[in-house]
């Protein structure tokens, strides 16, 4: 039912480089991602892999030294890519907002938090920029959305003055108020505690809900995915290696890697030995030329070495990046690769 | 009344031989410039570690789980109370223990980016404490410090190069390796695979099991992370503002909580399977947050958030009672005053 309709978002084989010292380092290598309209979706990854440069590169905030080397980005008809610089303000400011990792970094200590939410409304334009009455009364209106107690109070408090909890809820109230229909959400509850961290997954589930806005949720956690996506990308050095719907992914993963991933968590079913996987992510400047996993794969055998692996469709929108599920692999390969576990 | 008295006392009651560490009654305040407003980071806590078992201390940031660690360490002092490692006291600061003793204990810090030398390289990490306390003769330091590096299963090459050069796991292994030195008895884990992805996190677990059994150490593991504890802890002890609230057996402390605090705890945790949603709790919905350890509320601190409470609450400090075997919570709904 969702499918039939046009995805808000469509990235399509999005290549970034970032320049170093002694070369190029090749980190997101080919990726598509689509999102539909009211589709909550969870990027999920461990760290280093490329989730937040591919967020990033959405928005458009990437640092100077990355260089889109190749594909599109697509966002709501806008060509984000190829677009003319006030043009792209105009997008950004209506249509997308952001929720960052670290509440504390990304609000101006200098500020009240009345000023900093009063100027995201009155720069998205949805209220009249000299009405100060109808300004005050939309961000006290954000706040109270966000469930913040005494929203009044709370407009004339400086961050500092704030618990992280809550100042997360005003980043929230932030993104929330310009009124757009696509959120990215980075990290936004690493830093916090288990019990702040369902409260604010929660409101940020409820508010997105009501307004039916698409959002893509960047975490390094299944658990936090499981709670907020309909669908879960798993991500591995710079590509997504799985793509499926939540329930699906996690009762049924098909990528070695998302394997490995879900045997190293540890569960509350409890005594339960954990895997791990070996080895580590290998260097963005000389990238494995076939599925960058292969490096740390228990199953990888010849092919895997030379060619990335396409995405194989195995029913029922599941996605998976491995030649595992190539039809034209010999049986004889893959009974032995499953052996080798 | 007789009864009760017996139960709050029998938390260190079994103080036999088996009991690696007793701590009793430590309090830690911190003063602030008001000379008459104290940090109370730690308020009354007791509780025991025994010979070769995990126990697992649990609790949000802000709840005295590190200064706990830091206090045993003897790297602050405690304002009052004891602690006791195999029948002597050490409740004095490290620098006044002897040399014996400091080698009994060890800890792993959280980060280990910040915990080793980025100036030294990872052999002369490892070698330091063993010339210090005198483990093997001088002779055959480098020979024991790549022995460690094989037990904590890092390649030998390790043994030349600098911490910078290692991933976030391999510093955390040499992190243990130097901790493994001395031989301690008691290993202090102030949340040492919190900074550490989740398949990196498994392989420094796994090998901390496998070195307990082998040394016969006994682990005093802070963390946050609930899920980990339910497969590794032997007993777990939550804290709540500087106090412990519940303290039960692994397997009973998931099946049957009984503080408030904990069910909240337990039912927020995000977990990825519908086998374990179905083991939690019914859902308390969480609210709140945890107050200042400055102002700490009168009567029992959780009553801001607690979805239970009830007038005694407001009033009276609940004390700990043993509701099954080895199994205490500090909650007026167990007290049997009330």
């Amino acid at each position: 039912m969702v499918e039939q309709k046009q995805p808000i978002l469509r990235i399509e084989d999005l290549y970034i480089n970032y320049k170093v010292y002694g070369g190029y380092s090749y980190v997101i290598d080919g990726l598509n991602l689509n999102v539909f309209p009211g589709e909550k979706i969870a990027l999920v990854g461990e760290s280093g892999c490329g989730k937040t440069t591919t967020v990033k590169s959405i928005l458009r905030v990437l640092p100077k030294q990355a260089k889109i080397a190749g594909g599109s980005i697509v966002f709501d008809g806008h060509d984000v890519l190829n677009i003319k610089p006030n043009e792209l303000n105009e997008v950004r400011r209506r249509k997308m907002s952001m929720i960052f990792q670290d509440p504390t970094a990304s609000l101006n200590p200098v500020f009240t938090i009345g000023k900093q939410i009063s100027d995201s409304i009155k720069y998205s334009g949805l209220a009249d920029r000299k009405d100060k009455k109808a300004i005050k009364e939309r961000a006290i209106q954000a706040l109270n959305d966000c469930s913040m107690p005494d929203p009044e109070r709370i407009m004339g408090n400086y961050p500092f003055q704030l618990s992280g909890g809550m100042r997360q809820r005003v980043c929230i109230a932030m993104a929330l108020a310009t009124a757009s229909k696509f959120m990215i959400a980075d990290e936004p509850t690493t830093n916090l505690d288990v019990t702040i961290q369902d409260q604010v997954l929660k409101l940020i589930r409820n508010l997105t809900d009501e307004k039916d806005m698409s959002l893509i949720l960047i975490t390094h956690s299944m658990g936090v995915a499981r709670m907020m996506a309909d669908r879960i990308c798993v991500m591995y050095a710079g590509n997504i290696v799985e793509n499926a719907k939540t329930e699906e992914l996690l009762e049924k993963p098909q990528h070695p890697y998302t394997v490995g991933l879900m045997n190293s968590i540890p569960k509350l079913t409890g005594d339960s030995i954990l895997s791990g996987i070996p080895g580590r992510l290998p260097s963005y400047l000389t990238p494995p030329p076939g599925c960058r996993f292969s490096t740390r794969c228990p199953h990888a055998f010849d092919s895997c070495f030379v060619k990335k692996p396409p995405f194989y469709d195995i029913g029922n929108g599941h996605q998976v990046a491995c030649y595992l599920h190539d039809k034209s692999v010999p049986q004889s390969i893959k009974e032995e690769a499953v052996s080798n576990e | 009344m007789n009864e009760m008295a017996n139960s709050v006392t029998s938390i260190n009651s079994q103080a036999t031989g088996d009991n690696v560490l007793v701590v009793n009654n430590m309090k830690k305040y911190f003063s602030t410039k008001d000379k008459d407003c104290f940090v109370k980071a730690i308020d009354d806590i007791s509780f025991t570690v025994r010979r070769n078992e995990v126990v697992g201390l649990v609790g949000e940031s802000g709840s005295g789980k590190s200064t706990t660690a830091y206090s045993i360490m003897g790297m602050h002092s405690i304002t009052s109370g004891e602690v006791i490692f195999k029948g002597q006291d050490i409740s004095m600061l490290a620098i006044k223990r002897p040399k014996s003793l400091k080698r009994e204990i060890q800890i792993v810090f959280q980060d280990p980016g910040t915990s080793l030398n980025p100036q030294r390289k990872i052999g002369e990490i490892i070698s330091m404490p063993l010339r210090v306390h005198n483990i093997v003769p001088r002779s055959q330091t480098e020979k024991r410090a790549r022995e460690l590096l094989d037990l904590v299963g890092l390649p030998q090459d390790c043994y030349y190069k600098s911490p910078r050069s290692l991933g976030g796991g391999e510093k955390q292994l040499v992190a243990i390796a130097r901790a493994l030195t001395t031989n301690p008895s008691l290993m202090i884990l102030d949340e040492p695979t919190s900074a550490l992805d989740v398949s990196i996190q498994a392989k420094i677990i796994t090998t901390l099991m496998e070195l307990r059994e082998q040394f016969d150490m006994s682990y005093l593991f802070i963390t946050h992370d609930m899920s980990l504890m339910r497969n590794i802890a032997d007993r777990i002890a939550i804290m709540y503002l500087g106090r412990i609230m519940e303290m039960a057996p692994t397997a009973d402390f998931f099946e049957k909580p009984q503080h408030p605090y904990t069910k909240m705890l337990v039912s927020s945790i995000p977990v990825v399977l519908q086998e374990e949603e179905d083991l939690k709790p019914v859902q308390v919905e969480s609210q709140g947050e945890i107050p200042s350890p400055v102002n700490v509320p009168p009567g029992c601190r959780f009553n801001t958030r607690c979805p239970e409470k009830f007038e005694s609450c407001l009033v009276d400090e609940p004390q700990m009672v043993k509701v099954f075997p080895d199994h205490y919570v500090s909650c007026h709904m167990h007290d049997p005053r009330t």
